[in-house]
C-alpha cells in the first residue's frame, strides 16, 4: 500500500490518471504489470482497466441501477456468467457490509456506505492493483478510518494499493510508504520498505 | 514416454474449449440481458417511447399502404385483362363449318378456356331481335354478317403479354377478319401504375431515410440522459462494442415496435377498404377481395424497419461515443 499526497494541484490525480490511461502521457513512460502504458493502442485500454480497481471521491455510482447491480458491473463488462457474477457481488459486498442493502439504491444509503458500494465494485473482478483518487475525500473522520481499514485488508490479501489524498493525519497514521509530489515532481518518499 | 504429454495437451484443450463455450454462453447471456432490459427501459418512460414509436410507424405505414394498394390495383388489371372475353370476326366469305372447326382447334389451346361459336345464321338472328333493322334485313338476299368465335381467355397462366401474342395470332390467320379487343386501357392503366410505383419507391426511400434519422435523433438525446453510465461503464474497463450494445438494441426495439405498428395500420386499413372495395366489384360482376400483407411481406417489413433503426442508432453511436470519455 502506497499513499501519494501533495497539495492540490500537485499532480496526485493526474498520476492515477495517467495508470488508468484516462490521461495518455505525453512524454516518458508509465509501466503497469510490466507494460510501457504509453504504446498501448486505444484499442486495448478496456482490457487495461479490467486489471485495475478504481475508486473515486464522488464515488461514481449509477444512481438507477441497485447497489448490486452497481457492483456487478465490471463482471457484466468482463462477460462473467451469470452464477458466478451472483457469487461474487455477494462475496464483495459482504467484505464491505453492506450485503443487507444489495437491492436498494445508492441515493437511499449514506456517503461512507455509498463508497463502501464504490470499494466493492473496485475489488469484485479481483484486480491486482486498486487505485483510489481522494477515497475519503467526501467523508468524515471516523468513516474515513474504516475505508482505510479495509484497504489495508486487501493489502494483505495481496493487492497493490495506491492511495492518493491530502489527508496526511490520516495516512501518516497507517504507516505505509508515503510518496510527496510538488508541482508534479517526487519530493520525498518515506517508509519505504524494502 | 510421450504418452503423458499427449494427455496433459489434450486436457489444457478441452479446457480452453470449455472456457470458449463458457464465454460464448456469457457473451449471449449478456445480449439477451440488453435485449430485455432495453425493451425494460422503455416501459420506463411510456410516454416519449410511444410518441417515437408512432411516429416512426406513421412514416413507415404510408409506404407500405400505398404498396398494398397498387399491389391490388395490378392484381385486378391483371384479372381483369384475364378474364375479359374477346371476339373474333371471320371474313365474310368463310362458311359456317370452316368457321367451327376452327373454333374447335383454338378450343385445344391451353390460353383458351371457353369458345363460344356464333354461326352466320345466329347472329343474323340477334342482330334482327336486337337492332330494330328487321324490315332492312329482309330486302337483303343473303346473310351480309360474318360467322364469330368468341373466346374466354385461361385466366391461371395468361398474362397481358401472352393474350396480346395470341391476338396478333388471331389476327394473321387466314379466315380471320378482325379481332375485337380493347387491350388499350389496360396498357394506359399499366404504364400509370408504373409511375405511381416508381413514386411509391421513392417515398420509401425518402420515408425509410425519416425513419433513419428520427432515430438518430432519440438515441442521440438518450446518450446524453446516460452519459454517467457510458462515463463510468468505460471507466470500469468497457469496450466501445459494450457500451454500444443497449443503444443499438434500443434502435432495434423503436424500429421494430414502428414496424409492427405500422404493420397494425397496414391493416386496418386494408379492413375498412374492404367493404366499399367489395361493393364497387359487385357493380363490376366480380368479387374481388383485397390483397393483404402476406407472411412474406409482413416479414420484409419487419425486418427492415428493425434494419432501418438499428442503422438510425449506428450513425449516432459511431461518431458520439468515442467522444465519450472519463476525465
Amino acid at each position: 500500500m502506497v499513499f501519494l499526497t501533495g497539495h492540490s494541484g500537485a499532480g496526485k490525480t493526474t498520476v492515477l490518471k495517467l495508470a488508468a490511461l484516462i490521461e495518455r502521457c505525453s512524454r516518458g513512460q508509465v509501466l503497469l504489470d510490466g507494460e510501457n502504458l504509453a504504446r498501448i493502442s486505444a484499442r486495448k485500454i478496456p482490457y487495461i482497466r479490467r486489471k485495475l480497481g478504481l475508486i473515486f471521491q464522488d464515488y461514481r455510482l449509477l444512481a438507477d441501477r441497485t447497489v448490486f447491480d452497481n457492483v456487478a458491473l465490471p463482471l457484466v463488462i468482463a462477460g462473467y456468467r451469470r452464477r458466478e457474477i451472483l457469487s461474487r457481488v455477494r462475496a464483495a459486498l459482504d467484505k464491505v457490509g453492506l450485503l443487507a442493502k444489495e437491492s436498494v439504491y445508492p441515493q437511499m444509503i449514506s456517503g461512507g456506505e455509498q463508497q463502501r458500494v464504490g470499494i466493492a465494485r473496485a475489488v469484485v473482478h479481483k484486480p491486482s492493483v486498486i487505485l483510489a483518487d481522494e477515497p475519503t475525500g467526501n467523508l468524515d473522520p471516523d468513516l474515513s478510518k474504516e475505508i482505510m481499514s479495509l484497504f489495508e485488508q486487501f493489502r494483505q490479501v495481496g493487492a497493490t494499493v495506491l492511495v492518493a489524498s491530502h489527508d496526511l493525519n490520516l495516512i501518516s497514521s497507517m504507516g505505509c510508504r508515503l510518496l510527496y509530489l510538488e508541482q508534479g515532481t517526487l519530493i520525498g518518499d518515506e517508509g519505504h520498505q524494502d | 514416454m510421450s504418452t503423458p504429454q499427449k494427455n496433459i495437451s489434450r486436457g489444457a484443450s478441452t479446457l480452453d474449449a470449455t472456457r470458449w463455450s463458457n464465454r460464448l454462453r456469457a457473451y449471449w447471456q449478456g445480449h439477451l440481458q440488453v435485449l430485455v432490459s432495453s425493451l425494460g427501459r422503455f416501459s420506463r418512460t411510456p410516454f416519449s417511447t410511444a410518441i417515437t414509436v408512432i411516429v416512426i410507424a406513421i412514416a413507415l405505414s404510408l409506404p407500405s399502404v400505398f404498396y398494398v394498394l397498387v399491389d391490388n390495383v395490378r392484381d385486378v388489371s391483371e384479372k381483369f385483362v384475364a378474364t375479359n372475353q374477346f371476339s373474333v370476326f371471320m371474313k365474310p366469305e368463310i362458311t359456317d363449318d370452316e368457321a367451327a372447326s376452327m373454333a374447335n382447334r383454338l378450343l385445344q389451346r391451353p390460353e383458351i378456356a371457353a369458345v363460344d361459336f356464333i354461326s352466320k345464321q345466329a347472329a343474323l338472328d340477334e342482330f334482327r331481335q336486337y337492332s330494330g333493322f328487321a324490315g332492312a334485313l329482309d330486302i337483303l338476299d343473303s346473310n351480309p354478317l360474318p360467322a364469330v368465335i368468341q373466346l374466354q381467355p385461361n385466366e391461371v397462366t395468361v398474362t397481358p403479354e401472352v393474350l396480346q401474342a395470341l391476338i396478333l395470332e388471331l389476327e394473321a390467320l387466314p379466315e380471320t377478319g378482325f379481332v375485337q379487343f380493347d387491350l388499350d386501357w389496360i396498357k394506359r392503366l399499366q404504364a400509370i401504375m408504373e409511375i405511381v410505383r416508381t413514386g411509391v419507391f421513392m417515398l420509401s426511400v425518402l420515408l425509410g431515410l425519416a425513419v433513419i434519422f428520427i432515430v438518430s435523433n432519440t438515441i442521440r438525446l438518450e446518450l446524453k440522459t446516460r452519459r454517467d453510465e457510458v462515463v463510468v461503464a468505460k471507466l470500469l474497463g468497457a469496450t466501445n462494442g459494450f457500451v454500444r450494445r443497449p443503444f443499438l438494441y434500443s434502435g432495434f426495439w423503436y424500429g421494430f415496435l414502428g414496424g409492427l405498428l405500422a404493420w397494425g395500420v397496414v391493416l386496418t386499413t386494408l379492413f375498412v377498404l374492404a367493404e366499399p372495395v367489395r361493393q364497387l366489384s359487385l357493380l363490376y360482376n366480380a368479387d374481388y377481395q383485397l390483397v393483404s400483407l402476406g407472411v412474406e411481406k409482413t416479414l420484409l417489413l419487419l425486418v427492415s424497419s428493425s434494419a432501418l433503426g438499428v442503422v438510425g442508432a449506428w450513425l449516432v453511436l459511431i461518431h458520439q461515443l468515442v467522444k465519450m470519455n472519463p476525465k
